[in-house]
């Protein structure tokens, strides 16, 4: 027995030291954004790219890596060398004095104008982060599989046509409700995410979302630092399309100077204000049937790093879930000058989410918006979605910051503008109504299971390209409007003369350049229609941004030739 | 359009000086029908076989040698090949095509059949259009051409005749398609023949 267990403990062994990782060390790598998008070059080179902003990229390189890149001529510079898989952190620095309490604090190296990342030699870089500086761990995973993928958005500015329902949703946004809530939460003190007050938060939070008759209310639990917390997710399942998800969301946790963020730390604007609101997106959309599935979502831990929205869409992604569009509130009630305009912010691929909220907030309210695109903001619960590949927008009163109390043990509800406040909730609540679609009453029922095949059909000496467009048919529609655009989610064009009585259509007048976003309509007996399905754009996006038709015609000659 | 045209008048002009000299024997007139099938893949995808017609001029010298040249069409409809299985659309397509041989052929007799085999060259000229969509493509090409044939006697000037021919031909460079397509095959004809002298 004692040689079999021997050699059984040998294997064991033998197995563990082969499992082992055999790579060398990791440095910290800054790579400057050449004048034209190539993220296809990153993975080419298999560059571990962990962060993107405005100017450059952030990426974990071994020295072969690094080799690699020197090889095919790529600039970088070394920010860390012999980088420990473990904490570092992207912190905003908006001059010399909070460059210099960052250097106090750890190491810091500025990687472009505003930005810095940061780690310490011993013990939490979250927590030694100087309060008031906006921060956020290096994302856990590479992101190049999401760089340069985007939906084609429209010729801003996007003017859409009001409507009535959605209107009549908005109208039901209350400015006393949002001020109630913000107070509420004011009313913990603290909701330092560690505490327990702010346990408590995120528990109220929950009873809240369950008394409005949701469809689920569940807890998700993350650790982060030595702490553990919870996220707080309601949802309102889709009538037609309940596996695609459109997301409100607002982190409830806060911050103050330490130590007093333990104990006093009311953040009514940052971020009650966009909790609140997600609160009152449910409880006003409650009542309506709608097509898409709408989850509200209250993050904790976003003042240590961002670690909750981390945590969900690092799950997300896993799952494979099919998020179609984020809206993160954070701190939309403070106006340091009237009229106040909420700011949109925005990466590059998620513009036609910026343009379509700006739309939403002109034709439901009296706001001004205004879109900026800029990867380098990633200090709000936005930013993990970005880097999990799902469009995502934030929506913010300043950029900078102009608000006096940020972070402040006086940022209270009697700071904040309701007026502006009220206006930023309808806008984003018209925006999600608009996108969720409400179901409307004596309409046919929305169209379901579109697909698209791009096709080429060839004779001898001349070729057509199509796009053969199926769906589902429904009992309630006497025929099917097919709609195109060039764009996403806007300009929509129909492009068949009279309904089609099948639930089929060919579109053959593609051009040379095939890139079409396609939805379907059902139009009832008397003439009524209903919503548009779910978009779909059959061609490939590719990894360099570009968007082609899928391979024709070379696959077309493989084939036959 | 050219070619096809220099090559018809070079045909005539061969077997005119051929009808002159003093080596002549024969001079016959072919007319026939029958199948054709293509050998490019894609030809026998979007038309598969079709039905041709010939007529076509023998010549022969005394001795075993002779020359032919005439011309043949083939007119045939088919449906524009989908790239992917499954469900599709129908995209009506025809093509037309006119061919003008001039061959070599050797003649032997078999009992009362004249057994005759031959090489040369074919000149196409072609036209493919779309019914339901704006796509016309007008081409042409030399290839070489190989012949078989037999023809029996019959009273009064008359013969049986039967021929098959393959054509190699790749023609369409610059087409919508700008990838030259085989456009030859087996042509296999029976008709009727006229020795006018």
């Amino acid at each position: 027995m004692k040689s079999v267990k021997g050699i059984a403990l040998a294997a064991l062994l033998g197995a563990a030291v082969f499992a082992l990782p055999l790579r060398g060390p990791v440095s910290l790598i800054k790579i400057p954004k050449p004048a034209s998008p190539a993220e296809a070059w990153l993975q080419k080179l298999h560059v571990d790219v962990r962060q993107e902003l405005e100017t450059c990229y952030l990426a974990l390189a071994e020295r072969e890596d690094m080799d690699r890149l020197r090889r095919a001529e790529v600039r970088f510079s070394v920010l860390r060398r012999s980088q420990a898989r473990d904490e570092v952190l992207i912190v905003g620095v908006d001059g010399p004095a909070a460059l210099a309490a960052l250097r106090d604090a750890g190491r810091a190296v500025v990687v472009e104008p505003g930005t810095a990342v940061f780690w310490t030699e011993a013990g939490s870089a979250a927590e030694a982060v100087p309060a008031g500086l906006p921060r956020k761990a290096l994302p856990s995973r590479s992101i190049v599989p999401f760089a340069g993928r985007g939906l084609k958005p429209a010729p801003a500015p996007l003017s859409l046509a009001p409507d009535p329902l959605v209107e009549t949703i908005v109208s039901l946004v209350s400015g006393s409700g949002l001020a109630a809530r913000v107070q509420a939460l004011q009313d913990f003190q603290t909701r330092y995410a560690s505490t327990s007050n702010c346990e408590a938060a995120g528990q109220a939070l929950f009873d809240a979302f369950s008394a409005l008759g949701l469809d689920d209310v569940r807890f998700q639990g993350f650790p982060f630092s030595v702490y553990t917390s919870r996220n707080v997710i309601a949802e309102k399942r889709g009538e037609t399309y309940p596996d695609h998800v459109f997301i409100i969301c607002g982190h409830y946790d806060s911050t103050s100077p330490a130590p007093l963020n333990q104990t006093l730390a009311p953040g009514a604007d940052d971020n009650a204000s966009g909790t609140a609101a997600v609160l009152e997106a449910a409880r006003v959309l409650a009542a309506f049937p709608l097509d898409f599935t709408v989850r509200f979502i209250a993050f904790s831990a976003e003042e240590w790093g961002l670690f909750g929205s981390r945590a969900y869409a690092a799950a997300a992604r896993q799952a494979n879930e099919r998020i179609l569009g984020v809206i993160n509130l954070d701190m939309i009630a403070y106006a340091d000058a009237l009229p106040e305009d909420l700011q949109i912010i925005v990466n590059s691929r998620s513009g036609w989410l910026a343009d379509l909220f700006l739309a939403a907030a002109a034709n439901y309210g009296t706001l001004g918006a205004t879109k900026t695109v800029n990867a380098s903001f990633v200090y709000s619960d936005h930013s993990p979605f970005w880097d999990n590949g799902y469009p995502a927008l934030l929506a913010i009163e300043d950029d900078p910051l102009n608000n006096p109390y940020y972070h402040q043990t006086s940022d209270t509800l009697d700071k904040l503008d309701l007026g502006f406040f009220t206006a930023a909730a309808r806008a984003s609540v018209g925006l999600l109504a608009e996108l969720a679609q409400p179901v409307r009453e004596g309409h046919p029922r929305t169209p379901v299971g579109l697909r698209g095949r791009f096709t080429s059909y060839t004779s001898l000496f001349n070729s057509l390209q199509a796009m053969q467009l199926t769906w589902t048919a429904q009992a309630d529609a006497a025929g099917y409007n097919v709609y195109r655009s060039e764009t996403t989610r806007a300009g929509y064009v129909r492009i068949n003369d009279a309904p089609v009585a099948a639930p089929s259509f060919t579109d053959d007048d593609l051009g040379l350049d095939p890139v079409y976003y396609y939805v379907v309509t059902a139009v009832g007996p008397t003439g009524l229609e209903s919503n548009r399905s779910v978009e779909i754009f059959p061609f490939v996006i590719y990894i360099d941004g570009t968007v082609r038709a899928p391979g024709w015609p070379f696959s077309f000659w493989r084939r036959l030739f | 359009m050219r070619g096809p045209r220099a090559a018809a008048a070079l045909a005539v002009i061969f077997l005119g000086l051929g009808g002159t000299a003093a080596a002549q024997d024969e001079l016959s007139l072919s007319i026939g029908a029958g199948a054709f099938v293509p050998a490019g893949d894609l030809n026998r995808r979007v038309y598969g076989s079709g039905v041709v017609w010939a007529a076509e001029l023998w010549l022969k010298f005394k001795g075993p040698f002779g020359l032919v040249a005439g011309l043949s069409g083939l007119n045939d409809a088919g449906t524009a090949a989908p790239l992917f299985d499954g469900d599709h659309e129908d995209y009506p397509v025809d093509l037309s095509r006119r061919t003008i041989p001039l061959a070599l052929f050797y003649q032997l007799e078999i009992g009362g059949v004249s057994v005759r085999a031959g090489a040369g060259l074919a000149i196409h000229s072609f036209r493919e259009t779309w019914r339901t969509e704006d796509f016309d493509y007008k081409g042409s090409g030399v290839g070489p051409r190989f012949l078989l044939a037999a023809r029996v006697r019959l009273p009064a000037r008359l013969s049986l005749m039967c021929s098959m021919a393959y054509d190699a031909v790749r023609a369409g460079s610059d087409s919508p398609n700008a990838r030259p397509v085989e456009l030859g095959g087996f042509q296999i004809c029976g008709g009727l023949g006229f020795r006018i002298y």
